[in-house]
């Protein structure tokens, strides 16, 4: 029989050209090859029997485990919470700078402006401190005037 | 039978995260063979076939945590069979290196006639391979190792439908080869 003659009478695809298969299920190659493949995993699995069974062991042994971790966290905590008291505590100027810084502003509305710590150009400065001694005095000043019958 | 052999897939892979060595056995049973077919779609090399099923079988233990035990099992390891074999392949192994079973061999038929096999066999190897891989894959487990359609659907994920697809498109694409490819380019 030729080639075409045989490709042409044969257009199914015939057994004996495909891949060989696989061993049939049962037979013992596959036994040897579980075996094989048993053996490989076995660290594997012996990695998970030993974390399996540290579950089963008691609570302050696990406490022991994680004992550094826990201390490192506690240790952050609490410098976090110190560093957090430090930036809430209130940033009052000291008195006595505020004073000195007045007596030597000498008169100048910018210096004093600049002691009570705003910067301020002495022109603007000289307007500003004028019209807060001409503002009209608070509600409870202007009562007590009243009834002084000023 | 034990109450293990019977169990299902995903309960035995619950079994496996915990270290069960008796349910890895009967999981390793049941998928061998498929894996090593998966496996053979892709190296056609008896020891790179078994080298790429044990490492599956590896891959799955080391990465069971990450398995949903809400879906099926298979169609995972099949994905992980899957990518160890592309993978081998890619590095160096080669689709088919004997044209020629050593079954053919040993009976030592008429040299002609075993030319002339050898042949055909590297044109059907050759249309094989150039198949995309799903359809290879359902076409060996189905056609070489023999599964049924639902089987072959189970182990892949897929529909039987599309598995039945992928049988016929790739049992026609080899006619076509058989049928039509020059006998120069079938080596490719």
């Amino acid at each position: 029989m030729s080639k075409h003659q045989q490709r042409d009478e044969h257009h199914a695809v015939r057994e004996e050209w495909l891949p060989d298969r696989q061993p049939p299920a049962g037979a013992p190659i596959w036994d040897a090859r579980l075996r094989r493949i048993l053996a490989e995993v076995d660290p594997e699995m012996r990695r998970r029997t030993s974390r399996g069974t540290s579950g089963d062991v008691s609570w302050w042994t696990e406490i022991a485990r994680w004992r550094n971790a826990a201390a490192a966290f506690a240790a952050a905590a609490a410098v976090a919470l110190v560093l957090a008291e430090l930036s809430r505590a209130p940033r009052s100027v000291p008195s006595d700078a505020l004073l000195l810084d007045v007596v030597a502003s000498d008169g100048d509305p910018a210096a004093l402006w600049r002691a009570a710590g705003i910067p301020a150009d002495p022109a603007l400065a000289l307007a500003a401190l004028a019209g807060r001694q001409n503002e009209p005095s608070s509600g409870a000043e202007r009562s007590a005037r009243l009834e002084n019958g000023q | 039978m034990s109450s293990t052999d019977a169990a299902p897939d995903e309960a035995l892979a619950a079994r496996v995260r915990r270290g069960d060595r008796d349910a890895l056995e009967v999981l390793v049973r049941r998928y061998i063979r498929p894996v090593h077919a998966v496996a053979a779609s892709y190296l056609l090399e008896p020891a790179d076939v078994e080298d790429a099923a044990q490492e599956t079988f590896l891959r799955a233990i080391r990465r069971i945590d990450s398995y949903d035990p809400g879906r099926p099992f298979a169609p995972w390891l099949y994905q992980i069979a899957r990518n160890v074999a592309r993978n081998a392949r890619s590095v160096g192994s080669r689709w088919r290196t004997l044209p020629i079973s050593d079954a053919l061999r040993a009976t030592r038929p008429e040299p002609d006639l075993e030319l002339e096999r050898a042949e055909i066999r590297a044109r059907v190897d050759a249309a094989l391979a150039r198949l995309p891989e799903r359809r290879r894959t359902a076409f060996c487990l189905a056609e070489v190792d023999g599964y049924a359609t639902e089987e072959v659907a189970r182990i892949m994920g897929l529909t039987p439908g599309t598995v039945r697809s992928h049988v016929h498109f790739a049992r026609a694409a080899l006619r076509t080869a058989l049928r039509d490819e020059p006998a120069e380019q079938a080596g490719g």
